[in-house]
């Protein structure tokens, strides 16, 4: 489980997250939507534990990542946008050091790795070079690697950027069997059609506040419109537009 | 296992996979210059310290009190001098790769993210990065400094074994320095955009290596084997016994090796102790501070902007290339932004400025101090012979500048790849660009040599036509190479030019100079033996010396051909990263 409680991340004069509280159940897949520059990725940084908020807590299964680091760092596997990899490594030798790095080397893990690598038509490039990788390579290795050590929560940012339709459809599964399993999802992504297929639960986030939650039908609700999920996006982030273009002529005045 | 060994594991494991594939020739002609390096150095050191253990003074002040000798022996007191200085060198030199080290281990390390989303201490992920940078930043120092210590064990005959508890002193003395780096760039990081410090950094430490060059160089070392500069011996000795500075780890690492060389280990104990007392307080300082800064700053870092050291230049630059059309206008006025926006690049003039200086002043001391020994012909000779040394200089020029120039366009390549125009028209476009510059710098040096060494009008002319031929052909090699070997992902200008190809580059400059300068040097001769001897040149030899000049041009072509069109291909075939 994930919770967020007025979770506050100020960059100097620029306030990146405003004030965002959710929280996400065992079993959920939950996607956190919104346009670029809205504060996505400074959320997942704080959730992972690589940044910290400037107010408010993040609680990883309870524990507070601030104050539990190691203990809810062991829990979470992470996908970053733009993973770095070790170019000189083979793509196996990356995944032993991954495994030595979560300290769960054993037949488990190589397990855990043979069989995404399998499953992402990886394993004929196990022996090659990283550098010769291509984009979307590397992102499947990468999310290979943060399932190494069984993580009960994985968040990712932007999960199907470089993949083949191939991989993005293995990617899907693998995310639908984990939540079957009781694991935890975060991710934020653009692609409104795999946030509206695979989340259960959705929130919009725009200038670093949130301006809705919920699963799709209560979007619908908060939209006043039966759209796709992008109508009911560009709704609620154009209404959110003009209200703060309102304020700001208000304050004109 | 430890994060520190894990990441060396990395390190290890991928230098292995470099190696096992394409790159192994490169590997073993860099073997092979580095054991080249190594022997040249450690033999250059044996041949001085013999030379210097026949050394011998003659004191009046012995015969005047009638005491037994009158010759003394000062070789062991110069070798000790020499030492001290050599590790003075190096302190400062491991002082400022340090410090530009650490800023970049620390703080820039581009899998600092992947491991703090993983379950380890960020303390751990601190004292990985400490370790990695004193490692990285100590190699190269150790690389030059051991032949040196095994020359002097060498001389000394003192066996190997009784010396090594000097490389258990040398551990410390590493590690004094990169502490030093660890805390400022700790403190440093805290209070300013980290990546525009670090070129700050950069900067600041080669105008601090500048001065500190011109100063040994102002000291005038060589008066250290010239006696005769001093009225009394005992002045000479006494000046000798002095250390330079008494509280900094050379000279307690030097007060360890001067022991031990002479079989005195009881004395190396205290400078030993301090060593360590030394190392062990700012290890302590340094683990203290990053426990508790690394994370807050790392995370800082990532919060400040870098605002430009240099912003004014923008406006006014691209005008000065309007009159060289839209395409060469755009990569001209680009170049010279950039330029002026990176200290990293900019800060290496003043070791530029530095380097001619040093020059001048030392055909200055030449003329001055030996004019009585050499003759003309012998001035005339050194004249002819400063074109290669002047070459030599703008072709190291041209490594830091023009052979990275290409490498630089780093991962926005793609854009000139993409842009409509020839891009192997990039190549002359880069050469047009630097080459006004290196022509300036050689010329220059190579008019105030000849101006200090008094020489006769033909001999500026054949110096003059032969400094230019060389400049633009090592400027033009500088270009091809670095196409033919560039590495657009390089994080540092320094890991372009220290590369295989740099090497490369430099072995093929050279030995173009080399060439020419013989095809050269036939005309000379016959100019020098009618202006001094006046014996005036038969038919032949007038036909021979134009068949030497040509045969020098030819092999110029050659030098300008081959290359460039392998490197046309090569840019041709370049993939552009993204």
């Amino acid at each position: 489980m994930i919770e967020l409680d007025q979770v506050v991340k100020q960059f100097a004069e620029h306030r990146a997250v405003d004030s965002i509280s959710l929280k996400v159940e065992p079993g959920e897949i939950f996607g956190f939507l919104g346009p670029n520059g809205a504060g996505k990725t400074t959320s997942i940084r704080m959730v992972t534990g690589i940044l910290p908020p400037s107010s408010g807590r993040v609680l990883i299964q309870g524990l507070n990542i601030q104050k539990h680091p190691i203990e809810c760092k062991r829990k979470m596997g992470y996908i970053p946008d733009r993973p770095y990899v070790y170019e000189k490594l083979k793509g196996w030798e990356f995944l032993e050091f991954m495994m030595l790095l979560y300290d769960c080397q054993g037949p488990a893990a190589e397990a855990i790795a043979e069989t995404y690598l399998e499953r992402f038509k990886m394993d004929f490039a196990r022996d090659r070079m990283i550098e010769d990788y291509s984009h979307g390579m590397k992102q499947k290795l990468v999310i290979v690697a943060s399932l190494l050590h069984d993580p009960d929560i994985l968040v990712i940012d932007e999960p199907m950027v470089g993949l083949d339709p191939r991989g993005a459809k293995t990617l899907k599964e693998v995310f639908v069997e984990l939540t079957n399993a009781g694991k935890t999802i975060f991710l934020s992504t653009h692609t409104m059609s795999v946030a509206e297929e695979l989340c259960h639960r959705i929130s919009i986030i725009n200038h670093g506040r949130i301006l809705a939650t919920g699963n799709m039908k209560e979007l619908k609700t908060r939209g006043s419109t039966d759209d796709s999920l992008e109508g009911i996006f560009l709704k609620i982030t154009e209404e959110e537009l003009q209200e703060a273009e309102l304020s700001q002529n208000d304050s004109k005045e | 296992m430890q994060l520190s060994q894990l990441l060396a594991r990395n390190r290890l494991i991928g230098f292995g996979n470099s190696s096992d594939s394409k790159n192994k020739l490169q590997l073993l002609v860099f073997v092979a210059f580095s054991v080249m390096v190594i022997g040249a150095i450690h033999g250059g050191t044996h041949a001085l310290l013999n030379k210097l253990d026949s050394l011998t003074a003659y004191d009046r002040y012995s015969t005047v009190l009638n005491l037994a000798s009158e010759w003394i022996s000062v070789g062991d007191l110069i070798k000790e001098r020499l030492f001290s200085m050599v590790m003075l060198a190096i302190f400062f030199m491991l002082l400022f790769s340090n410090l530009i080290s650490s800023l970049g281990h620390i703080f820039l390390s581009q899998d600092t993210e992947l491991l703090l989303a993983s379950p380890r201490p960020t303390f751990h992920i601190f004292r990985a990065r400490f370790i990695e940078s004193t490692l990285s930043s100590s190699w190269m120092s150790l690389f030059f400094f051991l032949p040196v210590i095994f020359a002097y064990t060498q001389n000394y005959q003192v066996q190997f074994y009784r010396f090594l508890p000097f490389f258990l002193a040398l551990l410390p003395f590493l590690i004094i320095p990169s502490c030093i780096g660890c805390i400022v760039s700790l403190l440093v990081a805290r209070y300013f955009p980290i990546r525009q410090t670090r070129k700050i950094f950069q900067f600041v430490s080669v105008l601090f290596i500048t001065l500190i060059v011109l100063l040994i160089r102002m000291l005038q070392p060589e008066k250290l084997f010239s006696i005769r500069d001093f009225t009394e011996i005992q002045t000479f000795i006494e000046n000798l016994q002095v250390p330079f500075f008494q509280y900094i780890p050379s000279t307690w690492l030097s007060e360890v090796a001067i022991a031990l060389l002479l079989r005195n280990p009881v004395e190396a104990r205290i400078p030993a102790s301090i060593l360590f007392i030394t190392a062990f307080i700012l290890v302590a300082i340094s683990f203290l501070l990053g426990k508790f800064l690394f994370y807050q700053t790392w995370c800082r870092t990532r919060e400040m902007s870098s605002a430009p050291v240099l912003d004014k230049p923008s406006a006014s630059l691209k005008d000065y290339f309007k009159w060289l059309g839209p395409t060469v206008q755009s990569i001209y006025s680009k170049d010279s932004i950039l330029f002026a926006r990176n200290p990293e690049l900019w800060s290496q003039i003043f070791l530029i400025f530095a380097m001619v200086g040093l020059y001048l002043y030392n055909i200055h001391l030449m003329r001055l101090d030996k004019v009585s020994l050499y003759s003309h012909s012998i001035s005339r000779f050194i004249a002819y012979m400063n074109t290669a040394f002047v070459g030599f200089i703008t072709t190291s020029v041209s490594m830091r500048f023009l052979f990275p120039a290409l490498s630089l366009e780093g991962r926005a390549f793609w854009i000139l790849k993409t842009a409509p125009f020839n891009i192997s028209k990039l190549l002359t476009y880069k050469f047009w660009f630097y080459i006004p510059w290196i022509l300036i710098i050689g010329n220059t040096m190579t008019i105030l040599a000849n101006y200090i060494l008094d020489v006769p009008w033909y001999l500026y002319l054949v110096n003059g036509i032969n400094i230019t031929c060389i400049c633009i052909t090592n400027s033009m090699l500088a270009i091809c190479f670095g196409a033919i070997y560039p590495n657009y992902k390089a994080e540092n200008i320094n890991k372009i030019f220290m590369s295989f190809g740099g090497t490369f580059y430099m072995v093929a400059s050279l030995a173009f100079m080399f060439l020419f300068l013989m095809c050269q040097s036939y005309p000379g001769i016959l100019i020098y033996r009618a202006n001094v001897r006046n014996q005036d040149p038969v038919t032949w030899q007038i036909v021979l010396a134009v068949g030497w000049v040509l045969v020098g041009f030819v092999i110029m072509a050659a030098f300008l051909y081959f290359p460039y069109k392998w490197a046309v291909k090569a840019v041709n075939n370049a993939e552009a990263e993204q």
